[in-house]
């Protein structure tokens, strides 16, 4: 059905090419981690996947037609994109922000309808923005800003979400928060979501299907169990891990350089 | 939270259809000459038989009317370049096109050609040249892959401009002191008309550019937030980006052509009005062009009065009037918004 597929994709900003001949299938509501050092190709890769970005070679294909072949507005009802940071220039209120998103479904009319409130309240009280809903985005702090930007994607009701580092900006309680509120709609929902992360525990946690880059391949692909190996690790981070297991048995988590043999 | 609606959308614009009104029904009778509106009305349909009739509707309502236009026009053009080149500092002639019109007005003045067009004089003619090129070369320098870059369309109309200058001055330089005279006048801009003539032949440039703006008003609210945003809510950034450019840069091109770089009213106009009902281009673009028509008439009104009977160029009060606004406007924002990033 709304299946995301990449076909030997490649993609060079000059000429050395940042994402390098990639196969990789997202499956109607799959929720997927994508992992790698900085310069891995992981943003690329997103916005390929987002049609953001025209591969070189190779094809993106959504539900069965080439992402070229889709008219724009259509694509946009079904795929979201949520980029790493929104700069803003003039006084938008939040509530506005978030309708705004709403544009795929208005057509030539100026006006939002029922639908397109009901859209947002909801998008805004999953991300806990209700109360911030009249402030003006200008005075947002990174966090706030981070989540009116979820919100604004969640408003848009796409089948596939895809996230570029969601909770960069965020502490320790929004992350968690982000995570949580991604994975109970992608189970209650079946909204499949591809994230960008850097952080690997995070990843584990919530993510049942980790995907590891590096230098625009792909190096694994599986269950937080299959990446977190710290030969793997090793030789794509370059740096030393400890791998360990949550008490629940099943989810394991990382720290980073505390080998007796790295003093 | 409100959604826009029909019924919202015409509570938010009445203040400002209030304000346009009130001021183009105000504006034509006050002058040097005091006129009699029982006498002038009567006259209407041969106006130039009674002095009252041919000073409302000979003298004053053609003024008024290009005034509107004018002011319609750049206010209009101001917001959608400010959401263009995301930077709420930019206004129509950031990107050179003032300075492109006035190389071809000094041009045409120092030539002192003597062809016309369709009615068009030289000195319209080339002014109106002059920006048109101005605009086609910052747009082929600012493109890449089909999408306009914010800040190379800066540097190239910034550098544009400057080069322009350069030019103008050695014209000026070159020229006697008839002509610079005449060319300096040009420079600050005038609405000083009689008869219908250039009114009826801007409209249809400035409705194009108006029509063109408004329909891609939701456009430009994504747009603002930037192009990878805009494409991924379905926006045709390319397109809209284009249509956009062009349909701000003629309407402000053929208002420069007739008018003279008007300054300013670009730039507070948008400005002022963001502040009053928020920064959504579908209430701000229609509310910005009624607020610039009603201003800049006022703004000529006071300057054919307030020293009568001698005339100040309007463009000179325009930037009298909104220098000192403005700047107030900046402090004031200075202690609440990040300006930059």
């Amino acid at each position: 059905m709304s299946r995301l597929l990449a076909e030997n994709v490649t993609f060079a900003y000059r000429d050395a090419p940042v994402v390098d001949a990639v196969n990789l299938a997202i499956e109607p509501g799959q929720m997927v981690a994508l992992v790698g050092p900085n310069g891995a190709g992981k943003s690329t890769l997103l916005k390929l996947l987002a049609g953001l970005l025209e591969p070189a070679g190779g094809v993106v294909v959504f539900a069965g037609r080439e992402l070229a072949a889709w008219p724009p507005v259509e694509l946009a009802r079904r795929l979201a994109f949520m980029p790493q940071e929104v700069h803003f220039h003039f006084p938008f209120t939040v509530a506005q922000y978030v309708l705004m998103a709403r544009h795929p479904y208005r057509g030539w009319s100026p006006f939002e309808d029922q639908n397109d409130l009901a859209a947002a309240r909801a998008a805004l009280t999953a991300t806990g923005m209700d109360a911030l809903a009249e402030r003006s985005v200008l005075e947002l702090s990174g966090g706030e800003r981070q989540r009116a930007t979820l919100a604004a994607a969640l408003a848009q009701e796409p089948a596939v979400l895809l996230l570029d580092e969601p909770t960069a900006a965020l502490d320790l309680r929004f992350q968690v928060e982000i995570y949580e509120t991604l994975r109970r709609l992608n189970r209650e929902r079946d909204l499949t979501v591809v994230a960008v992360t850097h952080d690997l525990n995070l990843a584990a946690r919530f993510c049942p299907r980790l995907v590891l880059l590096a230098k625009g391949r792909i190096v694994a692909d599986g269950g937080a169990a299959d990446i977190f190996r710290a030969d793997l690790i090793a030789g794509h981070y370059g740096v030393d891990v400890e791998v360990g297991m949550r008490a629940d048995g099943v989810t394991p988590f990382l720290l980073p350089g505390v080998r007796e043999d790295r003093r | 939270m409100n959604a826009l609606t029909p019924g919202r959308f015409a509570l938010t614009l009445a203040p400002f259809v209030l304000f346009f009104v009130g001021v183009a029904l105000f504006c034509p009778l006050i002058g040097s000459v005091d006129i009699d509106l029982t006498q002038a009305l009567a006259h209407r349909h041969d106006p130039s038989a009674s002095l009252d009739a041919s000073v409302l509707f000979l003298t004053r309502l053609p003024r008024i009317l290009l005034a509107a236009l004018a002011g319609a026009a750049l206010a209009l053009a101001g917001a959608a370049f400010q959401a263009l080149l995301r930077n709420p500092l930019a206004e129509p002639f950031t990107l050179g096109v003032s300075s492109g019109g006035a190389l071809g007005a000094v041009l045409a003045i120092k030539l002192g050609l003597d062809v016309s067009l369709f009615g068009f004089s030289p000195l319209i003619l080339f002014s109106f040249a002059g920006a048109a090129g101005t605009v086609g070369v910052v747009y082929l320098l600012a493109r890449t892959r089909g999408v306009l870059s914010t800040s190379l369309l800066l540097l190239a109309g910034v550098t544009i401009s400057f080069f322009f200058s350069a030019l103008i001055l050695l014209v000026f330089y070159l020229s006697d002191f008839t002509q610079t005279h005449r060319m300096l006048r040009w420079m600050m801009g005038g609405l000083d008309v009689i008869g219908y003539g250039e009114v009826a032949r801007l409209t249809p440039f400035v409705l194009a550019g108006v029509v063109l703006l408004l329909a891609h008003a939701g456009a430009l609210n994504q747009l603002s937030l930037g192009v990878e945003m805009a494409a991924a809510r379905g926006v045709n950034v390319r397109r809209a980006q284009r249509l956009c450019y062009f349909a701000a840069s003629l309407a402000t091109g053929s208002v420069v052509a007739l008018a003279g770089p008007i300054g300013f009213v670009g730039l507070i106009v948008p400005h002022t009005v963001r502040l009053l009902i928020g920064a959504d281009h579908r209430v701000l673009l229609p509310a910005s062009l009624l607020t610039g028509a009603g201003f800049l008439i006022l703004c000529d009104t006071a300057a054919r009065t307030v020293i009568a009977p001698v005339e100040i160029p309007v463009g000179i009060l325009t930037a009298a009037l909104g220098g000192p606004f403005f700047i107030g406007l900046l402090l004031r924002a200075k202690k609440r918004v990040r300006f930059w990033d």
